[in-house]
């Protein structure tokens, strides 16, 4: 399911423009978004997800728009969404905190509870969903975020920065997890994280101060870094080239 | 059908039962202050319970508002509406609630089995209403702020507000928030209509401004502080004209029967009909016979009154309450406008003239203790040894300074024996 954002400009109240006529299609499949901090990843996200609505332009997944009222619950629905910050509900166990996520996307009670055991299956958590959430560790606590967004049946999962703050261990159990899903869902992931691009995603974009420095598929990004670097630097080093170029 | 979440996680799980407990207790300690034997008045009293239901439901809900705090739905992209799951959300503890205000109605029903009628629909209404207001603030505050400040804020602000406006004017204040219903009524009176609708809009305002706000668009939060002014603004209005109670004479239909005199009771007192009927008779006979002039009718309705005496009586009262109330409703009771702006000599006339009407009516001058002072019975007694023209002359003498401030009263009955000018 694409997602296409077309003229979009975006402000918070109170700072300068973080994007000014912002023209992006990102295709299906697993897509990372890569980019320096203050890039305006994440602001971008939330313009996805319909957190925030663009100034001007439009954001679109599939054939529904971001901003019209009268589809935005079927847009909300379509778009599962894992914030920076997964935060666990006091009192609640793991499967709970999944079929509340649930609820709140619009399903049922039922469906909730059922689609909570087959998301948190998928995120290789359902061991666990009768623990309490704030016992999890970090890790298991973002998987939980994800089953989250997936329990919903989206077609479109977007991260914000999943694998910040994880340890090595944590961040190859995420990256499972992204593998198994990309073959079901569409997936869209922002991440300062270069080194493991090639395993998990097809496409790579690079944002660098509201402004799209590349857009394409992961082998033509990896060409990009000078010749001769060793394979587990060419992410890195294509990153580093596309971004220091622009600041 | 499955919850959300298990009742486990749920405060209300662990509040409910101390909280019906505490009502239940605060319930029986209250009860011997109500107006026994009517229904109303039984449900008033329950209000004094709102003070322990209404902020625990408060706290409890801005539990459940920090829960959605600290678990960030904010930063998710929710499908159901924001009032929607705030409703949810506090449904259990609106739910302790209606079982708090149950067990507070039910504390006070003894005070009135036995009576006519069911508890009033309106007052519990309106505690609902009371309730549910105060339990979506609570939630919204857990939303808004830290749960550290929240959980107290909620419980000690809740109280205030209950517990505070009745001890400060202007009185329209203790009128919003429900608590003003404590001590209404005698059987002749109900709530005020006023009150009660002040306080439910009052109520309603609380909850749909908060509701709105929950929304987070900027829309919504304007017509959710527009709301909130447009219904406090109707809420003060309609209270305005209220004075410190909010009790009102009463509605409905008195039943009327009998002769010499015709007494006109409320349900509550049918019981006592009879009782009722034969002191009244045998007073209206003593009064006959100093010439006292009475109305054909007796009423336990005040707002009938005009061409009748209006008697306000308990519903099982003793024969000399209903001689009492005979009397105090056949002296005007109205204070003169003048007296407010300068002296009114007839200030002291009411008594007296009430402690001879007593004693010409039957009530022996023992039983006058509480109702004059003593030297006022012993000149209603001297008045009383007068003929019967000569107490009917003093009477009226001293009947006319109670309705204007120029007319000097003449109480001292040596003015009125034979021989006397």
């Amino acid at each position: 399911m694409s997602v296409l954002i077309t003229g979009c400009s975006f402000q918070y109240r109170t700072s300068v423009a973080v994007f000014r006529d912002l023209n992006l299609e990102f295709r299906s499949g697993a897509t990372v978004l890569l980019g320096p901090n203050g890039a305006g990843k994440s602001t971008l996200l939330s313009l996805i997800v319909g957190l925030l609505r663009p100034g001007s332009g439009t954001v679109r997944v599939g054939d529904l728009a971001s901003h019209v009222r009268r589809t935005r619950h079927q847009y909300r629905r379509r778009v599962g969404w894992l914030p920076q910050n997964v935060t666990a509900m006091p009192g609640l166990k793991v499967r709970e905190q999944v079929a509340y996520a649930g609820w709140l996307k619009g399903l049922s009670r039922r469906d909730a509870w059922d689609n909570a055991a087959g998301a948190l299956r998928r995120v290789a958590m359902l061991d666990l969903a009768d623990r309490p959430s704030r016992a999890l560790s970090g890790g298991q606590l973002r998987r939980v975020g994800i089953a989250q967004a997936l329990v919903h049946d989206a077609r479109l999962v977007v991260m914000d920065e999943p694998s910040a703050g994880l340890d090595p261990q944590q961040r190859r159990g995420l990256r499972d997890v992204l593998n198994a899903l990309a073959g079901d869902v569409d997936v869209l992931v922002s991440t300062h994280q270069t080194e493991d691009i090639s395993d998990v995603y097809q496409n790579v974009a690079v944002l660098s101060l509201g402004v799209v420095r590349y857009h394409g598929s992961v082998p033509s990004f990896l060409a990009l870094a000078e010749p001769g670097t060793e394979p587990s630097r060419r992410a890195e080093d294509a990153y580093i080239r596309l971004v220091g170029a622009a600041e | 059908m499955r919850t959300l979440y298990s009742w486990r996680t749920r405060a209300e799980t662990y509040a409910t039962a101390p909280l019906l407990a505490l009502v239940l207790l605060q319930g029986s300690a209250v009860v011997g202050t109500t107006t026994p034997l009517y229904w109303t008045a039984a449900t008033a009293n329950a209000d004094l319970m709102l003070f322990i239901v209404v902020p625990v439901c408060a706290a409890v809900a801005a539990w459940e508002g920090a829960r959605h705090r600290i678990g960030r739905i904010d930063t998710m992209t929710i499908v159901r509406r924001s009032w929607q799951v705030a409703l949810v959300a506090v449904a259990p503890t609106l739910v302790m609630g209606l079982l708090g205000i149950a067990a507070a109605v039910a504390s006070t029903a003894p005070a009135a089995v036995g009576a006519p009628g069911l508890p009033d629909p309106w007052l519990i209404a309106v505690y609902i209403l009371v309730m549910a207001g105060h339990t979506v603030v609570g939630y919204g505050l857990g939303r808004w702020l830290p749960p550290a400040l929240a959980l107290p804020i909620s419980l000690a602000g809740s109280y205030v507000w209950l517990a505070y406006p009745a001890a400060i004017e202007p009185f329209w204040i203790r009128h919003l928030n429900g608590l003003s219903f404590e001590g209404c009524c005698t059987i002749d009176r109900s709530p005020s209509p006023r009150a009660l609708l002040a306080t439910a809009v009052f109520a309603v305002a609380l909850g749909a401004g908060v509701l709105s706000a929950l929304a987070g668009t900027r829309r919504m939060r304007a017509v959710g502080g527009a709301a909130l002014t447009v219904l406090s603004i109707v809420a003060v209005t309609v209270a305005l004209p209220l004075g410190p109670s909010a009790d009102a004479p009463r509605g409905g239909s008195v039943r009327c029967e009998g002769s010499k005199p015709v007494l006109c009771l409320w349900p509550e007192q049918e019981g006592s009909r009879g009782l009722v009927h034969a002191a009244l008779a045998s007073s209206y006979a003593r009064l006959a016979d100093v010439g006292m002039p009475l109305p054909a009718v007796v009423t336990a309705r005040e707002a009938e009154a005009r061409d009748a005496i209006f008697v306000g009586l308990a519903a099982r009262p003793e024969p000399r309450d209903v001689v009492l109330s005979l009397v105090a409703g056949a002296v005007p009771g109205t204070v003169p406008d003048c007296a407010t702006r300068g002296e009114w000599p007839g200030a002291n006339s009411h008594v007296a003239l009430t402690a001879w009407l007593a004693l010409a009516a039957g009530v022996p001058a023992s039983d006058l203790d509480g109702v004059a002072p003593p030297e006022l019975i012993d000149l209603a007694s001297r008045v009383r040894r007068l003929s019967n023209e000569r107490q009917l002359a003093w009477y009226h003498a001293n009947l006319a300074p109670l309705q204007d401030c120029t007319t000097q009263p003449r109480l001292d009955p040596s003015a009125f024996q034979d021989g006397a000018r």
